[in-house]
């Protein structure tokens, strides 16, 4: 066994092989390296592996984690295409994140925006500029905010070129087809109870503040941590804590009006 | 002993589960003896569950999921012809 066969056995039962990048995706990832693993073993036990051809390397190489893990071993590889890249992989892997985060994204874009037709605008530059960028990528970087700050920063630079705040938009209720479908799986009366509780709190977002907005979105909905946010805004973690704990106590007093909290909600049910 | 406006940050982080050592003792003697700031985790509990019920906030429109599939799609197509097209040689590993 060579040197570099035995490497790729090593790596590929290494844990540190296991991609970082988003935590809701990481289930998936961690099936998608497993499957390559097989794969590799699979293309391995089939020919010689070092006569694999540029055609079937690439699946070799399985993800490009891998791949980085491998060359970031002194003299391994050495032998291999110098300029060897797999972009396809990453979009591959891309196109993935777009697919779980492009709600998110979208929340994201009309929380910043408040008008449809900009915020689908955003997401899509965001997506087109990423995929141009994803070479820029590092392994076991968090894509998720990469991509939340992608979006942020198209929308900056928009507000800078038009030197005027974003036009105002009455939304109307109308829901995308993709919350028909997701409606039809849910039980009737909580989809109605959730689809009416999620319009009075967009209402009540829509009324905060921009900083206030963007905050309770990135932390409450897409769950990024207090750092994460922190770097995405360009302040301190304690910044973002405190500016939370105002935005949630102004979005408590606006919900207060529609929405009692839940205890007093049922003690006004049973009174 | 800490005192009401303290507790309010140190409220979101109990939530979040992330509040540890002599600050979540701290935190939780307070509580004990104090009925507002006990109330105030009530209200901060029950913001979080509406928040968390009304998941995604958005939901992007089928069109656009679409849309961003059908580039991504064209994306790696076109990258992988390139890629084939370029690399026409055996390479060793």
């Amino acid at each position: 066994m060579s040197m570099t066969t035995q490497l790729w056995e090593r790596c590929a039962n290494s844990a540190k092989l296991l991609p970082l990048f988003l935590p809701v995706t990481q289930a998936r990832i961690i099936r998608v390296v497993s499957d390559d693993i097989q794969q590799y073993r699979a293309l391995k036990t089939r020919s010689n592996i070092g006569q694999l051809s540029t055609q079937e390397a690439p699946s070799l190489y399985s993800h490009y984690d891998l791949q980085a893990s491998l060359r970031s071993v002194p003299g391994v590889l050495c032998r291999s295409h110098p300029g060897m890249t797999f972009p396809s992989e990453k979009n591959r892997f891309l196109s993935q994140a777009f697919n779980e985060l492009s709600d998110g994204l979208y929340g994201y874009a009309m929380v910043l925006s408040r008008d449809r037709t900009e915020a689908e605008d955003l997401v899509q530059e965001t997506c087109v500029r990423a995929m141009q960028a994803i070479e820029s990528v590092r392994p076991g970087s968090n894509v998720k905010s990469w991509l939340f700050t992608i979006l942020r920063n198209i929308w900056l630079n928009r507000l800078r070129r038009r030197r005027a705040a974003p036009k105002m938009v009455e939304l109307d209720g109308d829901e995308s087809t993709a919350q028909t479908i997701v409606a039809t799986t849910k039980d009737p009366h909580a989809h109605y109870v959730s689809k009416v509780e999620r319009e009075l709190v967009r209402e009540a977002i829509l009324q905060l503040s921009d900083e206030f907005r963007e905050i309770i979105v990135l932390r409450e909905y897409e769950d990024l941590s207090y750092q994460e946010i922190a770097t995405l805004l360009g302040c301190p973690a304690g910044t973002v804590m405190s500016r939370l704990g105002r935005a949630r106590s102004k979005l408590r007093s606006l919900l207060s009006g529609s929405l009692g909290t839940p205890d007093r909600r049922a003690k006004g049910a049973t009174q | 002993m800490r005192n009401c406006d303290e507790c309010s940050l140190e409220i979101l982080l109990y939530l979040d589960n992330v509040l540890t050592g002599r600050k979540l003792e701290d935190l939780r003697a307070h509580l004990a003896v104090c009925s507002g700031c006990r109330e105030r985790l009530e209200e901060e509990r029950a913001l979080s569950s509406l928040l968390r019920e009304t998941r995604p906030l958005y939901f992007a429109p089928q069109a656009l999921r679409a849309r961003i599939m059908a580039a991504a799609t064209e994306q790696i197509t076109g990258l992988s012809r390139a890629s084939v097209g370029s690399r026409k040689t055996r390479t060793q590993i």
